[in-house]
């Protein structure tokens, strides 16, 4: 041991020189190699007795010279390193020397040193571990829980070297949760390997931390540590704490537009697929491309859906504006009004929450205009000054209902009635024949206005039929039912998620047809000199293809396109490509598509309608059954 | 008195290596700090047995030991540390003839002075023992075992007509080989089996005694020189012909079966076993899911008695198993255990049991 | 004797070494038992009960140590749930 005192503070010190000429001149690989002999041969000489944390430290060191000696760049805090540990060496030779073994904390320096370098090391850039950052997902089954949360991911050779994880789990005082997951997937087990850790446990212990980390002291490399606390809000009764993350909507947005336009993307896949089954030997390779191009339909599928998901959003942000500007709207009438809202933290399309807002104000501002009454007829009818709106909301069955009630006078359907007849929309007859449910609707009738005087607040010469409008943009329905003397509830129905489809809209003479995009394979634009009539028809050459040309204002009957160089929409029809000419191509959007109903539902080549912005209904064609 | 000479850069490592010799007694000593005073000693002092620092200043231990095997040929015990460039030195000091070596103490793993004591001192007497035969080249080693007018070792091929080979049917392995050894069975692994053709038809598993970097480097070094596809078993992997199983270092082998077949995987080492990995429970494991007559046990140079007592118990129960004989052995230790126990179906020397295993297979 | 085969039941007996995990995950792979007894375990390496967690065979029985019964058993018996879903 003297021996080994003086020869290891002679290296303690050529070290330290050679760390200091390093610190000058980090490039000079003769103190490199110095100090790498002297790191190397002190740890050699620590094996021949029982100095472990020195032993780790100064392999690490080691290790780090080794990588800077193969020409890795030194690493920034590289040599600082070096040289505490060379002093801390030096600082453990000294106590060596004085009670013949190292200071009792000994073996956490030497690992905590050990790390530090190891860090620098593996990857120059990486800075250090956040102390307390929950690095993982705490479980769900762990909500609720206090005490110190404990994640530990033995490595892979644990067993070879001993360890029993599950033993050390054991021991840990005051376990209160306990969960045993793979690391990674299993993968076949034909060949699974009882011998190769896969764990990860994690687990809540209500001992204090120092004791849990006393108890993970020989693994501390491979454990992390939270302190689980259940003040989080989000999980006052003991549901699962949701970790949430706060993203720019334009990034879902443009998320949601990319998975759209993935999914056309990989609609050439299909295409490519059938061309190599059709050259020679080609057999294989097109089956190859199909069962990739199944197997990425599956995840554009699951993408578009999980996306969708991203876009859910609770309604209180938008509820939260309400009381403000109920009370605003209610001084400007000088009616007092208290507003209860209930529902705000049901999750629905972002798109819906962001199209809500007009029409909710707009059945709002009706309520308190024309619904609540002033004071003095309230108090006639025994009922408080204030009046009550009541905005809330609820899930049903895929839907989100969301009501707009006041405790008001109720609409009054004969005056509807009258004023249905004075505006020309109905004869008196008819009037008078519809009952009062159907007298109620007339109030969404474009042009409808119900209040006898054109106040400052609902007199704007909107009525009912833009929410009406609104809210079938948005998928859904409202209606308006009615209690006289005891107030009127708008109802909003809407879908939770919209199921959006992106749209392509062409112009044919002055109308407008929407296509679904996923139909298309591209655009592209052709010149009469393209064009080269084929026995009843006309095709046009696409890179090495003819294919077959069609009017689709022809089809559809407003006319065929006239101009020389005509836009067209290359789509696949039974699987062929066929380009349609159009007048122009006017937008791509998102738009929820209806089903057709009523009358045109049995029109051959529509697929459904939506709802243009100016409410003008688009329909949605199907170019296959055109062209059958 | 035994006279050695240790070679070492490190001063506090010659005091300490000298002080384990002194205690022992029985040792006469004398120091070099490097290979070019380690020459120099060479002949000064006559050494009967060196033990030599892999990683050394001016010369290192590897050219060293060459001008050693030319000039004077001596048993010489190489230290080297543990990693994968220390393992593949010592492979290499291994094919220039050095008779063994031992990890070095080393700070990161805990092989403190208490452990590595009795080894070096046991390998330090095995390899004065066995004298300067051990030390030859092995090419040289193999002519010189070679009876007089026998003519060049005959290629494989003849040793072992593929018509006498049964036929393996599909996913059944007609049996399984074991080869157990330890100091001194890296070379001795080399000539049996780059003696062995690629079709070969019964898989062989192999124990050589080291670390596990070392049976990495092991590996991959047979598998350049094989015709048989050799592997270290890092993982459970499935047995199949003209494939060598190594068994990985500081871990234990088994033999198991799952719905595919057999397999061999690694398992943690075994506190009951004092080798690792250990010739005795690879051998237990494959008798369980093998009949005997389906196992030849082969049990070649090194010191102990690992696989001694489950090759007497393979034998015993119906299965073959091949000695190597005490001429060819560096340490005649594993192998003469075998046959003392009477656990020896048959006897030979390194340079015929190649030959004997295809007999033995083309019999089955 | 740890892993014992009773008919298709494998019988957990007794301290668990790591050891026992080889012939538990040979005889849950081949099909030859599928259900594990659990009442006589007094202690499980890491190693074995990984195999549990990755075969997901039935457990039946009720460990009197405590760790075995009210943390491990509970965490073996929600991950194989999970993992029978994925399974199928």
């Amino acid at each position: 041991m003297a021996q080994f005192l003086v020869e290891g503070r002679e290296l303690v010190a050529e070290a330290g020189r050679e760390l200091s000429v390093l610190a000058q001149r980090p490039e000079d690989a003769v103190a490199l190699d110095g100090c790498f002999r002297a790191i190397h041969t002190l740890k050699g000489s620590t094996g021949l007795f029982d100095l472990q944390p020195m032993g780790l430290m100064l392999h690490a060191a080691e290790d780090l010279l080794s990588a800077m000696r193969e020409g890795q760049p030194a690493a920034t805090g590289g040599f600082e390193a070096l040289l505490d540990v060379v002093d801390q060496v030096d600082r453990w030779l000294d106590t060596l020397e004085r009670d013949g073994a190292l200071p009792s904390g000994a073996a956490s320096v030497g690992r905590a040193a050990e790390r530090r370098l190891r860090d620098l090391t593996s990857d120059p850039a990486s800075p250090g571990r956040k102390p307390d950052a929950p690095g993982w997902h705490i479980p769900p089954e762990f909500a609720g829980l206090v005490g110190t949360a404990i994640r530990y991911t033995p490595r892979a050779d644990c067993y070879f070297s001993g360890d029993d994880p599950l033993a050390i789990i054991a021991a840990t005082p005051g376990l209160t949760a306990l969960r045993l997951s793979p690391r990674e997937a299993w993968g076949p087990l034909d060949h699974y390997d009882p011998f190769a850790c896969n764990l990860v446990i994690e687990a809540v212990s209500t001992a204090d931390r120092a004791t849990v980390e006393a108890a993970f002291r020989f693994v501390a490399d491979q454990v992390e540590f939270v302190e689980l606390t259940n003040l989080d809000p989000a999980a006052p009764d003991g549901t699962a704490a949701r970790r949430t993350l706060r993203v720019d909507a334009a990034r879902v947005d443009r998320l949601a537009d990319l998975a759209d336009d993935l999914v056309i993307a990989k609609g050439g896949l299909a295409e490519l697929a059938a061309q190599a089954e059709t050259l020679p030997g080609g057999h294989a390779l097109g089956q190859a491309l199909r069962g990739r191009q199944a197997q990425l339909d599956r995840l554009v599928g699951d993408l578009h859906a999980t996306v969708g998901r991203v876009r859910l959003v609770p309604l209180s942000p938008l509820f939260a504006r309400f009381p403000r500007l109920a009370r605003d709207i209610a001084r400007s009438l000088g009616k007092s009004v208290t507003l209860e809202i209930e529902g705000g933290e049901i999750e629905v399309d972002k798109t819906v929450v962001d199209g809500l807002f007009d029409p909710l104000l707009h059945v709002l501002r009706n309520a308190l205009d024309h619904g609540i009454e002033p004071a003095e007829l309230r108090r006639a009818a025994g009922k408080p000054d204030a009046g009550n709106i009541r905005l809330t909301a609820r899930a049903s069955a895929g839907h989100v209902v969301i009501e707009v009630a006041d405790d008001g006078a109720g609409i009054d359907i004969g005056h509807i009635r009258e004023v249905a007849v004075t505006r020309g929309i109905l004869g008196r007859e008819a009037a008078d024949a519809l009952d009062d449910a159907a007298a109620i609707e007339l109030i969404f009738t474009p042009g409808f206005s119900t209040a006898s005087t054109v106040s400052e607040v609902s007199g704007r010469g909107v009525g009912m039929d833009v929410v009406r409008s609104a809210a079938a943009r948005l998928g859904g329905r409202v209606t308006v039912e009615s209690l006289a003397g005891q107030g009127a509830t708008a109802r909003f129905v809407l879908p939770l998620a919209m199921v959006l489809t992106r749209i392509m809209v062409v112009a044919c003479g002055s109308e407008r047809y929407g296509l679904a995009l996923d139909a298309v394979v591209q655009t592209t634009r052709v010149t009469s000199d393209d064009i080269i009539p084929i026995r009843d028809g006309r095709a046009f050459q696409l890179r090495d293809q003819a294919l077959p040309l069609v009017s689709l204002g022809g089809l559809v009957g407003t006319g065929e396109e006239a101009r020389a160089s005509r836009r067209v929409i290359v789509a696949k029809v039974r699987g062929e490509l066929v380009g349609f000419s159009v007048d122009a191509i006017v937008e791509r959007m998102d738009a929820v598509v209806r089903p057709m109903n009523g009358l045109l539902s049995g029109a051959p080549g529509v697929t459904g309608t939506t709802l243009l912005s100016d409410g003008t209904v688009l329909m949605i064609l199907d170019l296959a059954e055109l062209v059958a | 008195m035994i006279k050695l000479l240790i070679v070492d850069d490190s001063a506090l490592m010659r005091r300490v290596l000298g002080e384990v010799f002194e205690r022992e007694g029985g040792f006469e000593l004398a120091f070099a700090r490097d290979g070019v005073e380690a020459l120099a000693q060479l002949h000064a002092f006559g050494p009967d047995v060196i033990t030599l620092d892999v990683q050394m200043p001016r010369m290192n231990g590897l050219s060293c030991l060459d001008r050693i095997m030319v000039e004077r040929p001596c048993p010489v015990v190489m230290l080297s540390a543990l990693t994968s460039a220390g393992a593949a030195a010592a492979l290499d000091a291994l094919d220039l003839g050095a008779f063994d070596f031992i990890p070095k103490p080393d700070g990161a793993v805990s092989l403190a002075i208490d452990d590595f004591a009795p080894i070096l001192i046991a390998k330090v007497r095995a390899a004065s023992a066995s004298g300067v035969r051990g030390s030859h080249r092995l090419a040289e080693r193999l002519r010189a075992r070679r009876p007089a007018g026998s003519g060049p070792i005959a290629p494989p091929q003849a040793m072992m007509p593929a018509a006498k080979l049964h036929p393996v049917a599909e996913g059944q392995l007609p049996g399984v080989v074991i080869i157990g050894t330890s100091t001194g069975g890296p070379p001795a692994l080399e000539a049996v089996l780059t003696a062995l053709p690629a079709g070969f038809p019964w898989p062989i598993l192999v124990v050589q005694h080291m670390p596990a970097t070392f049976t990495a480097s092991l590996s991959q070094r047979l598998d350049t020189l094989c015709a048989l596809h050799v592997m270290e078993v890092t993982r459970p992997t499935p047995l199949s012909a003209g494939c060598v199983y190594i068994a990985g270092g500081n871990a234990d082998m088994m033999v198991s079966l799952r719905s595919s077949g057999l397999i061999a995987l690694p398992v943690p080492a075994a506190p009951e076993h004092r080798w690792h990995p250990s010739v005795d429970r690879l051998v237990a494991s494959a008798m369980i899911h093998l009949p005997p007559q389906q196992l030849i046990g082969v049990l070649m140079t090194g010191m102990g008695n690992d696989g001694a007592k489950s090759m007497s118990a393979l034998r015993a129960a119906g299965g073959r198993t091949i000695a190597e004989a005490e001429e060819t052995a560096i340490v005649w230790g594993m192998p003469g255990e075998l046959v003392r126990a009477g656990g020896a179906s048959l006897v030979a020397p390194l340079e015929a049991i190649a030959g004997r295993l295809a007999e033995l297979v083309a019999a089955s | 004797m740890t892993v014992v085969l009773d008919g298709s039941v494998v019988r957990l007996q007794g301290l668990c070494r790591v050891e026992d995990a080889e012939p538990l995950a040979a005889l849950l792979q081949s099909g030859e038992a599928a259900t594990i007894e659990l009442s006589d375990c007094e202690a499980m390496h890491g190693a074995v009960a990984q195999v549990i967690l990755a075969f997901a065979p039935v457990l039946t029985g009720t460990p009197a140590v405590f760790f075995l019964r009210n943390l491990l058993l509970p965490t073996l018996a929600a991950e194989r749930q999970l993992r029978r879903l994925k399974l199928k």
